[in-house]
């Protein structure tokens, strides 16, 4: 059966390249939505102003929290995956290359 | 139905999957955080680069900057809509009903900053300028003192009678004087003389020459911008407070500086006796307004506010609201503060107003490359506004990134003759 998207999402290894990359989509995707629906406009309550006009609105804080923290992670976390993921590429290589020339050394 | 094979890569454990592979997984793990570490270590630092702004688009040398413009022009359209324009303040009201009144204070300050930069435009700038201020005094005087003040104004008496606030009435003023610094309008002459004297009437009578602007509460802000507002009446009408501002100054330093700090306090009981330290939130609009009152104390309280609250982070510029040596927990004012760091978010658009005022121009630029990338900036139709602020905010940033001609106005007027001085009573 073939994989569905979000199963390769949550079921790649963290500690991989494409762990990495993956995730990095993951919360892309998560803040993309948050914008696409508009609640950019919720995060005045980063300011003490609820954006409906009434301070205790549950709904709108949660929306303005959540658009907040994944804007975070969106400019912080996700470039930082994405260049751990080319890294972490370039570290597996060459741990595998020098892992090589010890076996052809030994060989010989 | 046959059950389905077991998907090995899901089924099998963590460490057996990446053994299976040849590399032992602490090994794996280990390179997965060094990559991690590395990475952050490049793009965190970095990243401020991606948010700061170029200087010219925010700052206003000689005429008014792109980012001023369309932040003039959100406001604007606030003050064209009356349905748009209830919203916004309605929102804030519900919150705090000072940050309606000080929204407009803030507008029409930068108003009459634009205005002189750019006279060809001006004719526009001062009919908003009225519109506001002629709606504020129509409520001022039909809701009375205490609709512009928070709820619990009614808590207690003022200490002195009538009941009056010096919030209201020194902001007034500076409204009416910066109207009337771009052009003279007669009938304001008479409402800003009248402001001048009950502001002149309170800081007297006060023990050390500060009004109240809650019930038993002066705030060093209000303090501040009222003397503002009676340097600016001097300039306007041939007065001559330099005497009240002498003894001003010396009684701030005797009774209203943090020791620790050498910083004015920001709030206080009639009697002078603090009730918090200095603030964020207060003092980079004091130092601004001191200085058209005593431009080297106010040059020594910027310094000073600098070093305790001014804080960069790997390019990102903040104001602490509290001094390290006095934390204090956040309110109204101050707005949400970050833990740890204690960036304040009003007091943070406050300091890029003093960094501004003082030609803070590092300082300024670091506070504007966090405000792009913490203060979500929506710019549509050429119209700013920044989501995480609200209309109180905007009018600060708005006011940040124009002034500069007006209080260089005031300062280059001569104070009259000193037979006008006001007289201790």
């Amino acid at each position: 059966m073939k994989r569905r998207w979000w199963h390769a999402l949550f079921y790649s290894r963290v500690f991989s390249p494409k762990g990495f990359l993956l995730r990095a989509a993951g919360l892309a995707v998560l803040f993309l939505i948050v914008h696409v629906l508009g609640w950019r406009g919720y995060t005045s309550i980063l300011c003490g102003t609820s954006p409906t006009g009434r301070p205790s609105d549950a709904k709108a804080t949660l929306f303005g929290v959540a658009y907040a923290g994944l804007y975070l992670a969106g400019v912080t976390l996700v470039p930082v995956l994405v260049l751990a993921s080319a890294i972490f590429l370039l570290l597996l290589r060459w741990t595998a290359r020098k892992g090589e020339a010890g076996l052809q050394k030994i060989e010989k | 139905m046959t059950p389905k094979a077991p998907d090995e890569s899901v089924k099998s454990g963590f460490r057996e999957q990446l053994e299976a592979q040849g590399v032992p997984f602490l090994k794996r793990a280990a390179l997965g955080v060094l990559s991690l570490l590395v990475a952050a270590a490049i793009w965190l630092p970095a990243m401020h680069w991606v948010f700061k702004p170029r200087l010219s688009q925010c700052l206003s040398v000689n005429t008014v900057s792109p980012r001023a413009r369309a932040l003039a022009a959100q406001h604007f359209a606030l003050w064209n809509d009356p349905r748009l324009r209830a919203v916004e303040i309605g929102k804030m009201r519900a919150s705090n009903a000072e940050w309606d009144f000080m929204g407009r204070t803030f507008f029409v300050m930068a108003l009459g900053n634009m205005a002189l930069r750019d006279p060809a435009r001006a004719s526009a700038y001062l009919d908003v300028m009225d519109a506001v201020i002629d709606e504020t005094i129509r409520l001022d005087r039909t809701e009375g003192p205490y609709f512009f003040l928070m709820s619990y104004a009614h808590s207690r008496p003022f200490v002195q009678q009538p009941p009056r606030s010096l919030f209201v009435d020194g902001e007034i003023a500076l409204m009416l004087g910066m109207r009337r610094l771009v052009e003279e309008k007669e009938s304001y002459k008479a409402l800003l003389a009248e402001r001048v004297q009950a502001i002149v009437e309170r800081m007297n009578a006060g023990p050390i020459l500060c009004a109240e602007s809650y019930p038993d509460e002066c705030w060093t802000f209000c303090n501040t911008a009222a003397l503002a507002s009676l340097r600016i009446a001097d300039a306007l009408d041939g007065t001559n407070h330099r005497e009240f501002f002498k003894r001003w100054i010396r009684s701030a330093r005797e009774n209203l500086i943090d020791r620790k700090t050498g910083l004015l306090v920001s709030s206080f009981a009639l009697d002078a006796s603090p009730s918090s330290g200095p603030k964020g939130s207060t003092i980079w609009m004091a130092a601004h307004c001191l200085q058209l009152i005593d431009e080297e104390f106010a040059a020594d309280q910027y310094r000073r506010a600098r070093r305790e609250l001014g804080r960069e982070l790997i390019g990102f510029g903040y104001s602490r609201e509290c001094p390290v040596s006095k934390v204090e927990l956040s309110d109204v004012d101050s707005g949400p503060v970050i833990p740890y760091l204690n960036a304040s978010t009003s007091a943070s658009g406050l300091a890029i107003m003093g960094a501004a005022a003082f030609g803070d121009r590092d300082y300024f630029s670091a506070l504007c490359t966090s405000l792009d990338f913490a203060g979500f900036p929506i710019e549509r139709e050429g119209r700013l506004k920044y989501c995480a602020s609200n209309q109180v905010g905007d009018a600060v940033l708005l006011y940040a990134m124009v002034l500069g001609p007006a209080w260089e106005k005031v300062k280059a007027s001569k104070y009259a003759a000193p037979a006008s001085e006001v007289k201790a009573p």
